[in-house]
């Protein structure tokens, strides 16, 4: 899989890439727009990385340009503005996800992911991870084949969970997929909502599936944190 | 009128002013225009007799009395004229008498020769109306005469009279034209600063860039309009760099918080493909800074939308939403973390109402207002959450029967990074900014927030939305409601 990220600060560039790298993806780095043009035109990338403030052409130039030859290739971008509006904006010029700076880099790694899943979205019905199974047809929780009860929320929180297994998941994201986004991280609605899961589904049960990644957020593993 | 207003006081000093002014004047003019007709009176008296004196009784001796007599009767018909004359010598002889006044204005004085008189005496007695003049006049021979004559004051006081009614009749008409006057006068000028007054009371923090119309008067109020304009001037560059500066702040804070978090999340999470995985200590300590440096990104963001929403520079999505709706939904997300801290949350919400505005932020207001009354009460407490409105605005009120607040820290509630409990709230996750940001998200929407508490008897915080232009409910059906869970 090879990303190319469009950063003109060298820093952010520089652990963007190195933790890429970690995770076995080829990364290219261009410092400024044109540079970033040239490189996703001349060779096949699965997924572009875009800062939209850069110096020569913006990062709405280079989202154009890229867009005219190549319609679907994904295109991640970073942004310093927070505003949810923006949102909109940014999928209406052309871009497939957005991040906020300062993000979380386990945040990134998850919707680069997600990004390059899409079209192959994980959509089995049935999953299992350890001896934790669902099945979400039936919406059918057991542990161990002993069934539990799960409210709305909290099938639904698991559900992101689990479709995202081994995937450290920000607290931002699980809220924008498993609330709605004016939830802003100020409440600790999440931490309450994960408590009440773990109390169903890893009490009294080993291995514990749900991790807390501190500073970040929270994992489901059957290996531990990372 | 209010009695303590500038036009009020204004109006008064004139008016009496005027009055004092006016009556002096009329007194003064009075007094000049009665000392006036007497005088000429008096010059009248003086001039008679001293043509009696220098033209008949100079010749007495040779012409006898009888002859002076007719002479006088003859000249001055003293009757006729309303006059009285009567000359006295010294010898105690009456030399000449006239009769009454024929319009019987006066009586004649009963005035024998006065011996110690050497020069002309003029004696008002305005009780009987009559003026009465003295001269002695000696003669060479060594006699003595003393001419008197009595005038009659009707003439005078008739005038005078006359000039009194018109007095009394001018004074009030011209005090009251001039008090009038005045009245409309303060107001035709006060009016412009009460103009001013209202246009300054509409510039506030999200319109400074207004100014007052200048009118090019030269006057006092061009004056202090330009003051003012000059003052909001001064006001709008300092807020307006405040607001930058803080936008520049958060914004230059991003770049380097992405790579400190980028940095350290490398370090803690892919420390194991490292040579040497960090020990547990390190690990720890490196899970601690990453928590604060997580902690600074959302200062730092919530810093961001605190300025963007001073500055304007966001506009606000303005579509019609059902509040209700939104109040119930919001409290439902919020039930679990009530359960859990087992708080009860009440609420009274009206039937729905049609609130044009910002959808996401006024739910994020909603979020926090609640969620702080879950934050800062004990278990077993009440939260509810009220909604109703009236014809001008919608009302939504989070009350708890919490901890309260000290008066002191009912002023500084919304101020940016003001904590109650310090110690407490930095451990609850606060940042300190959250109802900053909802009184800003509060004023974009043109209406307001505000607290009321009582240290142990809990808080009412209360959020007052304008209904611009209050939808029927019926209109309400075709929109979109909140998505369910």
């Amino acid at each position: 899989m090879r990303i190319l990220v469009i950063e003109d600060d060298q820093r952010v560039a520089s652990f963007i890439r190195r933790g890429l790298a970690a995770e076995k993806f080829l990364v290219d780095v261009a410092a400024d727009g044109s540079g970033g043009v040239e490189l996703a035109l001349s060779k096949d990338y699965n997924l572009i990385i875009l800062d939209l403030m850069l110096p020569g052409l913006t990062g709405q130039e280079v989202l154009d340009s890229v867009r005219k030859s190549n319609r679907t290739i994904p295109v991640l971008v970073l942004t310093a503005r927070g505003a949810v509006r923006d949102k909109v904006e940014l999928f209406e010029r052309g871009c497939d996800d957005y991040l906020t700076k300062p993000f979380a880099f386990a945040e990134l790694q998850a919707r680069v992911k997600a990004l390059l899943r899409r079209g192959n979205v994980e959509s089995r019905n049935l999953l299992q991870v350890a001896d934790l199974c669902v099945d979400f047809n039936k919406r059918v929780v057991t542990r161990s084949g002993k069934k539990i009860e799960l409210t709305l929320k909290e099938f639904a929180l698991l559900e992101y969970l689990l479709r995202n297994a081994d995937q450290v998941l920000s607290r931002s994201m699980i809220i924008d997929h498993v609330w709605d986004q004016s939830f802003d991280t100020f409440t600790n609605v999440v931490d309450v909502y994960i408590r009440y899961l773990r109390n169903k589904i890893d009490q009294g049960f080993e291995p514990k599936l749900i991790h807390t990644v501190r500073g970040v957020g929270y994992v489901l593993s059957e290996e531990g944190a990372p | 009128m209010n009695l303590g207003s500038i036009h009020f006081r204004l109006t008064l000093y004139h008016g009496s002013l005027v009055a004092v002014t006016l009556v002096i004047f009329a007194l003064a003019s009075y007094l000049s225009f009665r000392r006036h007709l007497i005088s000429t009176l008096e010059a009248q008296c003086a001039s008679q007799t001293n043509q009696i004196a220098q033209s008949l009784l100079v010749g007495l001796p040779a012409s006898g009395i009888a002859y002076v007599q007719d002479e006088i009767q003859e000249h001055y018909a003293p009757e006729a004229n309303n006059l009285f004359i009567r000359i006295l010598s010294s010898k105690g002889t009456t030399l000449y008498e006239s009769g009454n006044p024929r319009d019987h204005s006066f009586t004649p004085p009963q005035l024998g020769f006065l011996p110690t008189l050497d020069k002309p005496k003029a004696d008002l007695d305005p009780r009987e109306h009559k003026l009465i003049f003295i001269r002695p006049y000696p003669l060479s021979n060594g006699d003595s005469y003393q001419i008197q004559i009595a005038a009659s004051l009707l003439p005078v006081e008739g005038s005078l009279d006359g000039l009194w009614k018109v007095g009394m009749l001018l004074l009030p008409l011209a005090l009251s034209a001039s008090v009038l006057g005045g009245f409309f006068l303060s107001k035709r000028s006060l009016e412009r600063i009460r103009e001013v007054v209202a246009t300054a009371r509409r510039i506030n923090s999200s319109n400074l860039q207004e100014r007052l119309i200048e009118n090019q008067t030269g006057d006092e109020i061009q004056d202090l309009t330009r003051t003012l304009n000059q003052m909001f001037e001064r006001l709008e560059a300092s807020f307006t760099q405040m607001t930058r500066f803080t936008a520049d702040a958060s914004h230059e804070l991003r770049t380097p918080l992405t790579v400190i978090r980028g940095n350290l999340e490398l370090l803690l999470h892919q420390g194991k493909a490292l040579p040497h995985k960090p020990s547990s200590e390190v690990s720890e300590i490196l899970s601690q800074t990453l928590e604060e440096t997580e902690r600074l990104s959302q200062i730092v963001g919530q810093l961001m939308e605190l300025a963007q929403l001073d500055s304007g520079e966001v506009k606000l999505e303005r579509e019609v939403f059902n509040l209700t709706e939104l109040v119930a939904g919001a409290v439902d997300q919020l039930q679990l973390l009530a359960d859990d801290k087992q708080i009860q949350l009440h609420t009274e919400l009206a039937s729905p109402i049609a609130f044009k505005g910002d959808r996401y932020r006024v739910k994020q207001v909603l979020l926090n207002l609640i969620d702080n009354s879950i934050k800062y009460c004990p278990a077993g407490s009440q939260v509810c959450i009220r909604l109703f409105s009236n014809s001008r605005a919608a009302v939504l009120e989070v009350s708890d029967n919490g901890p309260g607040l000290e008066t002191d820290s009912l002023r500084h509630v919304f101020d940016r990074f003001y904590r109650v409990e310090k110690a407490r709230s930095r451990e609850l996750g606060g940042s300190g900014l959250g109802l900053a940001i909802c009184k800003s998200i509060c004023e974009a929407h043109d209406g307001r927030i505000e607290v009321e508490s009582r240290p142990g008897e809990g808080s009412t915080f209360r959020v007052l939305l304008p209904l611009k232009d209050p939808a029927p409910a019926s209109r309400l059906c075709g929109i979109s409601t909140l998505p369910a869970h």
